[in-house]
Order: C-alpha cells, then structure tokens, then sequence
C-alpha cells in the first residue's frame, strides 16, 4: 500500500516522562506517520556518568531506524542539552565510519548545548514505538519539551 | 521520490550458523524501508561481519556491511565471541562507534525497488556454526509487478 502525503506536519508535544524514565509514543491504530524532525530537553543529574541519547523507531521486534552519536558525544552530570532530531542530517556511506566525524553543534543561539542526530522520514505503520533514551540514564536525569514535527494520515 | 507505507514483515529463523536470504515474490516488487536482525554469536573467537545485498539474477544491486577500514587490519565493527548485536539496516545513520559494537550495529540500506525474484541477504562473514541470527524482519512496501 502507497500513501502520497503532503509533507505538511504538524507540531505535537507530549507530557514529561518521569524523571529517570525514557520517552516513548506509538503511532495509533488506523493511523501512519512520518516524523519530519523534533528535540527534547535532557537535563542530567549530578551523577557522572556517560549519558549517551539515542532514538529508534520499533515495531514489534523489529528495528526500523536506530541513531545515536555514541559514546564520542556523551553528557556528564548537570549538563542541560537539546536532544535535536533533524531530518537527512547525514547520508551513510555504504560502508560506515569515517573517524573524527563530528556532527555535535555546541553553544547555539539559545545557549544550550545541542546534541544533533540525522533521523530519516519513512511512513511508520501503526504500532511503532517512537523511543528517545539515554544509555546510563540515572534516576535523577530528566527529559522534557518533547516535541515532534509529525505528518500523519489516515490508513 | 515518493515515500510509501509498508508493513512489517518478519520470517523466520535460519539455522545455527546458517544465513539468512528471502526472495521478492512473483508477480510484487518490494521496497525495503528499514529492518533489523538480532546476532546472537558462538564462543568462538571470530571477526564476524555483518553484510545486507539485494541481488537480482546474477547481478548484485545493492552490497552494505561492515568491513575493515583498511584493507588487511583487523575490522573495526566486527562482531566477536559472546557478543548479541542488533543488525540496523538503515538508509543512514549517526557515528558508528563502540556504543554501537555492544548493542545496535547499522548497517546502511537503500530503498529501491526490488523485482519479483531479487534476493534479499543477511550474510555474515565468519559466520561460527553455532552462530544464530533471530527476530528478522524488515518494514517493506509492496506493490504489484
């Protein structure tokens, strides 16, 4: 099945997630979506450790889409940064990894650091999990202004 | 370029130490969105190497993996003894580095239209017979040929 959507997205915000909890929404039933870019607030604890931010799109067992910048752009304690999603960042190369990629944006207008991944804007059948997580998340870390550009249509 | 819905389409398991390959059936074309596989590798010490190829007769139209930066060094991604790897395939990622060795592995796709009959491979060099690849599946939009 085809679906022609316009391109045209509107702006959805989710409720916080608790503190220490990751962020994750489901597309609904009857419903497709494409996510065209997003950000939320990662706001860490005073606890050090290396707090990696890292988003998938999953459907049942099956990963569609997994980024991260990994371990070489990972946040330490008390550091508020934007988790920012951005659509056709990067192209890959077919065989991956060039060294001393860098794709980090630091000190941006707003004052705050920004954490920018590419993320790619393929229709996501209902049932995908939309997830943003941090590997070593700690219990006081806090995630918020979660907010997505979202193209949905009816299936 | 339009982008379509697929559904996702899951198969199953090959064999302990077996590939995994599927075929585009007759009379569809696929295009393949996005997909994962889960490797989940032997005791044995070994430099496995994930691969994705879309072959269509005898001509392979699309060849992804990880490999050896430089030719004859040890690969920089490859997936050793004990290691459970979730394969990405994905049609671009963010830096691969460790994080991704010891959890998620993308492996860089491409969303082109499949004929009836092109092969569809995971193949894994140095693959240890008791290797497994599991929960395969891959958000594929299908049309009529």
């Amino acid at each position: 099945m085809s679906v022609d959507g316009t391109g045209i997205g509107t702006i959805m915000t989710f409720a916080n997630p608790a503190a220490g909890s990751d962020f994750s929404t489901t597309v609904p039933a009857g419903q497709a979506w494409r996510v065209w870019g997003g950000s939320c607030h990662i706001a860490a604890s005073a606890t050090s450790t290396n707090r990696t931010p890292t988003l998938y799109f999953k459907n049942g067992n099956t990963y569609i889409y997994v980024a991260s910048n990994g371990q070489d752009y990972n946040h330490d304690a008390n550091q508020t940064v934007v988790f920012h999603q951005q659509h056709a960042f990067q192209e890959g190369p077919p065989f991956l990894y060039v060294a001393g990629q860098v794709w980090n944006l630091t000190n941006n207008p707003a004052g705050l650091a920004l954490n920018t991944i590419g993320i790619r804007a393929i229709w996501l059948p209902a049932g995908t999990i939309i997830r943003y997580f941090m590997f070593n998340m700690q219990a006081g870390d806090q995630m918020s202004q979660v907010g997505m550009l979202v193209e949905a249509v009816n299936v | 370029m339009r982008d379509g819905l697929g559904t996702v389409q899951t198969f199953t398991s090959p064999a302990a130490g077996a590939n995994f390959s599927t075929a585009v059936p007759a009379g569809y074309r696929w295009r393949i969105w996005g997909g994962s596989a889960l490797l989940t590798a032997s005791a044995t010490a070994a430099n496995r190497n994930p691969f994705l190829t879309y072959t269509v007769g005898t001509s392979v139209v699309w060849a992804s993996g990880i490999n050896s930066v430089t030719v004859g060094t040890t690969p920089d991604f490859s997936v050793t003894a004990n290691q459970i790897v979730t394969l990405v395939f994905e049609e671009h990622q963010a830096e691969l580095n460790d994080l991704y060795v010891t959890s998620f592995l993308p492996i860089h796709s491409k969303a082109l239209w499949l004929p009836a009959a092109a092969v569809v491979a995971i193949t894994v060099q140095n693959l240890d017979t008791t290797d497994q690849l599991s929960n395969i599946g891959f958000l594929i939009e299908t049309a009529a040929a």
